[in-house]
């Protein structure tokens, strides 16, 4: 089924573009995993992926900042653009697409190093070594992780509790100034407290970056993201290989009051299935 | 609550609006009746009554307050249950103006003095009737395009309580500040049910197409 373009647009007076793709599919191997997702990313807003397992939320995701290169026999056809620039052009270098576009992922995945470390290691990777220390504390402070971790900059990073290494990651991601911060489930392993922290912070930062995530919580998408986009699994043509489709995106109050397509409203009550 | 148990709360809380449209209907006739006919043990009854639709407008409130509170409803379920809230408390209000038009009757001098204004109590309850009866089938029907035709039927309404003023402008003779003022008081209601039957139609509107206009204003002052 063709989704109508319309659905794909946000609303009317829509921020500026921080990402696009354009008939975005990704293949693992010949299996075509995500169709021909087409949407603009609004810049300086939370953005939420939802939609049932397995319908190509993550796989889009990584398609933002090239991680699928990471992965066998994985392949993007169509078009992904960040600004003027075309993410997947030859002569771009993964490595910097990354740290304009930083990821933080479903489980907190601090280095075995001392807190500083982890927040200095992009910036020592990138040569931003000037200002060291600023640069450590100012992206700790914005991490809402400052005040928690003043006095133990030199003690383990895995000495932290689950939620503070989630922000400790996020302050790792944000020390090498990027853009975009892609966040995989950041909250899928914490408790309700620690998911109430990264989602506040998620509104701190929204100020200074453009915030994509991926949630399976259908309420953390409502209460913490401004547009969703949601996506669905649909059979093969062959019947026995489900494809992920962009069924709908639009301000977050929009897909949760009124949707447009029924397949959204079934997902979002519970009916789907 | 599971989905399960929320679909049995939903289903619930749809038989409580279902009987309330048709326990409130019943009220609007038998009161109109009562004072038409000045017929005293049926405005007692009805008056009696009118219990039954507060406790079912209750009833209907908790159960969307508790479906509200334990599932998180979004989309459709939302848009359903917060006009249900509202559709209850406008059908609650339909009930005590009808409760208002059934107590004229105990005021015998008045009812024994109007005579030629009794009849317009009727048609004014006969045209309120329809706009409520439009609203119960819009509901059931989900048509959230009736809004219009409850409007048409509501601007009728209007006219003939229109009409009905002129008509109490030209009472002449004996005790005319009480009968104006008793028959008034029973035209009003019934030109106020016809309100809050816009304003349900406005309602049914918003569950079935998300449009959520055309509710400001529409009890006229």
């Amino acid at each position: 089924m063709t989704v109508p373009a319309a659905l794909h647009v946000p609303p009317t007076e829509a921020p500026p573009t921080a990402l696009a793709t354009e008939g975005l599919g990704v293949y693992y191997g010949d299996w075509l995993a995500v169709d021909d997702i087409t949407l603009q990313v609004p810049r300086h807003h939370i953005t939420a992926f939802i939609g049932p397992s397995g319908c190509g939320k993550s796989t889009l995701l990584r398609c933002f900042n090239r991680m699928n290169d990471l992965i066998a026999g994985a392949r993007v056809v169509g078009r992904v653009t960040y600004g003027d620039v075309d993410l997947y052009d030859d002569r771009i270098d993964p490595v910097q697409v990354r740290r304009r576009i930083g990821m933080v992922f479903q489980r907190p995945n601090p280095f075995p190093k001392s807190v500083y470390d982890n927040v200095a290691y992009g910036l020592r990777v990138h040569a931003m070594t000037e200002d060291l220390d600023d640069r450590v504390e100012d992206a700790l402070r914005r991490a809402a992780l400052w005040d928690d971790v003043k006095g133990a900059l030199k003690k383990s990073a895995l000495a932290l509790s689950g939620g503070q290494q989630q922000r400790l990651c996020i302050a790792r991601t944000i020390a090498v100034e990027p853009d975009i911060v892609l966040m995989d489930e950041p909250c899928s392993a914490l408790d309700p407290i620690a998911t109430g922290r990264i989602e506040d912070l998620m509104q701190e930062l929204r100020r200074d970056y453009t915030i994509l995530i991926v949630t399976h919580n259908m309420q953390q998408a409502a209460r913490a993201s401004d547009y969703a986009a949601f996506l669905t699994t649909e059979v093969d043509g062959d019947g026995d290989r489900r494809r992920g489709k962009l069924v709908e995106f639009a301000a977050t109050n929009e897909l949760f009051t009124h949707p447009q397509d029924p397949r959204t409203e079934n997902y979002i009550t519970g009916r789907f299935g | 609550m599971t989905r399960l148990e929320f679909e049995e709360e939903l289903d619930f809380v749809e038989r409580r609006v279902e009987l309330l449209f048709g326990e409130v209907e019943h009220a609007v006739q038998r009161a109109v009746t009562a004072v038409v006919e000045g017929d005293e043990p049926l405005a007692r009854d009805t008056i009696k009554h009118d219990d039954l639709i507060d406790e079912l407008t209750l009833s209907t409130e908790e159960a969307a307050i508790r479906a509200i509170a334990l599932q998180a409803p979004v989309a459709g379920d939302l848009r359903y249950l917060l006009s249900v809230m509202t559709i209850a408390g406008d059908l609650e209000r339909c009930g005590d103006l009808a409760l208002r038009v059934a107590k004229q009757v105990f005021d015998r001098e008045w009812i024994g003095r109007a005579d030629h204004l009794r009849p317009w109590i009727r048609r004014l309850g006969d045209a309120a009737l329809v706009t409520l009866r439009t609203a119960a089938q819009a509901w059931s029907d989900r048509d959230g395009d009736a809004y219009e035709a409850i409007e048409e039927s509501d601007l009728a309404v209007d006219a003939l309580y229109a009409d009905f003023l002129d008509e109490v402008g030209r009472l002449e003779g004996p005790r005319t500040g009480e009968i104006a003022v008793r028959s008034h008081i029973a035209a009003q209601a019934l030109e106020r049910i016809a309100d809050h039957a816009v304003a349900i139609g406005h309602r049914i509107r918003f569950y079935v197409k998300g449009e959520h206009e055309g509710l400001a204003g529409e009890i006229a002052p």
